[in-house]
C-alpha cells in the first residue's frame, strides 16, 4: 500500500444541502472521478481558516483525500492511497 | 446521604473507544480494513505507538511501544503518523453524542469518558438498552465501535469496560462486584501499575479479591495513606462523582515535549528547541489565563536515561523569555555536554490565575521589560490565532526548523 501526498488543486462538483457539503465528482489530471462513497470527514483549522477534509472512494480500490479551503473557496487533492 | 447508600444508587458508564485512532484510519480508508494498522509514526520516525488496530495486536504490538520495536514485531504493518485534527473532530462528535444521554459527562481523554446514567437509565426499559442505544449512535454517527461498562462507581465501570473489548458491553451491579471483579488481577484497577502490583505481590496480593480482603493497616505500612484507599477501591467503595467540564479542577501543569528525528548533540539546535518549547508552553499558559512559578526541564538521552531538573521563580510568569531563560540555565548547568539527546520537554507548574504584582515583576515593570512583553505577546498570540502557528518565528529557532524539515 502506497500513500502519496499530492497537494494539487482540483475542480470538484459539490452539493450544498441543509448546512452540509458533499463532494460528488472531481477532476484530476484530465480525468473525472465520480465519488461513490465518502468514508470519513473532518475539519481542521490553520489560524482562522477552516479546512473541510473528505476521505472518498471513486470507482477503484484507491482512496482519495480531498480538502476544501473555506478561505480560498478552493479544493485540493491532498493524498492518494493506492494498492501496491 | 451515606457513601454506601449513594453508591448503591449510582450508575456510572465508562465508555472506551476501540483502538480509536486506528479505527478512524480504517473507517476513512477501506484499504486499511482488516490489516495491522499502527498509528504513532511512520517507519522512519522514532516515536511510540499511540494506538494500533486489533490486527496489529495479534503480532504483539501495543500502545507505548517504540515504533522501531513495533516494526520488528510486525514488519508488514501499516505505519501511519498521527492526524490530530481528524481524531479530535471525531472525539468532539463522540462527546456531543454522550451529552444527548446525560448532562453529566466527564472526558477522561480523547477517546474515553465517564457518563453518570443514574437518572437517564430510567428513560429506557433497561440499563442494557440504554448502553446499546449509546453504542448504536456511535456506530451510526462515527462509523467506529466503543466498549461500554456500567457499574456503581467510576473505578468499577472502568474495570467493566476493560473486560469485554472490542465492541463489548458489561453491566455490574453492586452485589456482583465480588463475583465478577474479585478474580481479576490487581492491575485491572485504575491506578495500579506494574510497580504497585509488584509491591502487592510481595504481600501475596494478586487479585482484586485479595486486595479487598487485605487488612487496611497492613497496606498502610507499605503504601502510606494510599494503602487503605486501594483496599476500599477494590471493595468497590468509591462515590467519586462524574465531573462536568466546569467542575474539573484546574490542571496542575502545562508542558510540551519533542522527540528528535535523530539524536542531537548540537547545542544551537537543542537551545533552539528549548525556545520553541518555551513559546508553546507560554502560549498555552496565556490561552488558559494561567501563570506559573516552577519550570521543569526534561531530557532523555540516547540510551533512554531520563533526567528532570526544576527551578522555581520568585514570581508567577507566563513569559516565554523567562521560561526559556530558566530552561537554558537548567540545561547548561545540569546537563553534561556532548551527550546525544533524544527528547526535550519543558513544563510549568505551581499555576495560578490570581497573579499579584510582586517586587520582582514590579522591578521588571519599572524597567519596561514586562510592559513590552505585555504588549508584544498578545499581538503574537493574535497573529498565530488568526493565521496559524507558522506565521511568525523567532530567528533563533531557525536552526531547529531547518533541522526538522
Amino acid at each position: 500500500m502506497v500513500f502519496e501526498d499530492i497537494r494539487e488543486p482540483v475542480g470538484v462538483i459539490t452539493m450544498f444541502e441543509n448546512g452540509y457539503m458533499q463532494p460528488l465528482k472531481f477532476r484530476w489530471k484530465n480525468r473525472v472521478y465520480k465519488i461513490e462513497r465518502v468514508h470519513g470527514k473532518w475539519v481542521s483549522h490553520e489560524g482562522y481558516t477552516k479546512f473541510f477534509h473528505y476521505s472518498v472512494s471513486a470507482g477503484s480500490p484507491d482512496c482519495f483525500e480531498l480538502c476544501f479551503d473555506a478561505d480560498k473557496m478552493a479544493w485540493e487533492l491532498t493524498r492518494v492511497c493506492m494498492e501496491g | 446521604m451515606g457513601s454506601s447508600l449513594r453508591m448503591k444508587e449510582m450508575r456510572i458508564m465508562h465508555l472506551d473507544m476501540d483502538a480509536f485512532f486506528a479505527s478512524i484510519e480504517q473507517r476513512d480508508n477501506p484499504q486499511l480494513r482488516g490489516k495491522p494498522v499502527i498509528v504513532g509514526g511512520t517507519v522512519e520516525s522514532r516515536g511510540v505507538v499511540s494506538t494500533c488496530s486489533y490486527e496489529a495486536r495479534l503480532y504483539g504490538v501495543h500502545s507505548g511501544m517504540p515504533i522501531s520495536q513495533a516494526l520488528r514485531k510486525c514488519p508488514d504493518g501499516i505505519f501511519l503518523g498521527l492526524d490530530g485534527h481528524r481524531y479530535m473532530h471525531a472525539s468532539k462528535k463522540l462527546m456531543a453524542i454522550l451529552f444527548r444521554f446525560s448532562p453529566k459527562v466527564e472526558t477522561v481523554s480523547i477517546d474515553e469518558a465517564f457518563v453518570d446514567v443514574t437518572g437517564s437509565r430510567r428513560l429506557y426499559p433497561s440499563e442494557r438498552e440504554l448502553a446499546q442505544a449509546v453504542k448504536r449512535a456511535i456506530v451510526r454517527e462515527l462509523g467506529v465501535t466503543a466498549t461500554v461498562g456500567i457499574a456503581p462507581n467510576k473505578i468499577m465501570a472502568k474495570i467493566a469496560s476493560g473486560l469485554n473489548k472490542p465492541d463489548g458491553l458489561t453491566l455490574i451491579q453492586a452485589d456482583e462486584i465480588a463475583q465478577k471483579l474479585y478474580p481479576l488481577p490487581v492491575t485491572a484497577m485504575w491506578g495500579v501499575g506494574k510497580r504497585t502490583a509488584e509491591a502487592l505481590s510481595h504481600l501475596h496480593i494478586q487479585t482484586l479479591g485479595d486486595l479487598a480482603r487485605a487488612p487496611e493497616e497492613r497496606l498502610k505500612k507499605v503504601f502510606g495513606r494510599n494503602g487503605p484507599v486501594l483496599v476500599r477501591l477494590a471493595r468497590g467503595e468509591s462515590d467519586s462523582p462524574v465531573l462536568a467540564p466546569s467542575e474539573i479542577p484546574a490542571e496542575k501543569s502545562v508542558g510540551h515535549e519533542h522527540t528528535f528525528g535523530k539524536d542531537i548533540d548540537r547545542k544551537e539546535i537543542l537551545l533552539g528547541e528549548l525556545l520553541l518549547l518555551s513559546q508553546k508552553v507560554a502560549r498555552r499558559l496565556r490561552r488558559k489565563q494561567f501563570q506559573g512559578k516552577r519550570v521543569t526541564l526534561k531530557c532523555r538521552f540516547e540510551n533512554f536515561e531520563t533526567h528532570t531538573h526544576q527551578m522555581t521563580f520568585a514570581a508567577f510568569t507566563d513569559s516565554e523569555d523567562r521560561i526559556y531563560q530558566a530552561a537554558c540555565q537548567l540545561f547548561q548547568e545540569r546537563m553534561l555536554p556532548g551527550r546525544k539527546i533524544r527528547l526535550l520537554g519543558i513544563s510549568v507548574s505551581q499555576l495560578t490565575r490570581d497573579v499579584q504584582l510582586d517586587s520582582f515583576s514590579a522591578f521588571d515593570f519599572l524597567t519596561g521589560r514586562a510592559r513590552k512583553e505585555a504588549r508584544l505577546f498578545p499581538v503574537i498570540d493574535e497573529l498565530k490565532d488568526r493565521f496559524g502557528e507558522g506565521i511568525i518565528w523567532r530567528g533563533s529557532t531557525l536552526p531547529v526548523l531547518q533541522n526538522r524539515f
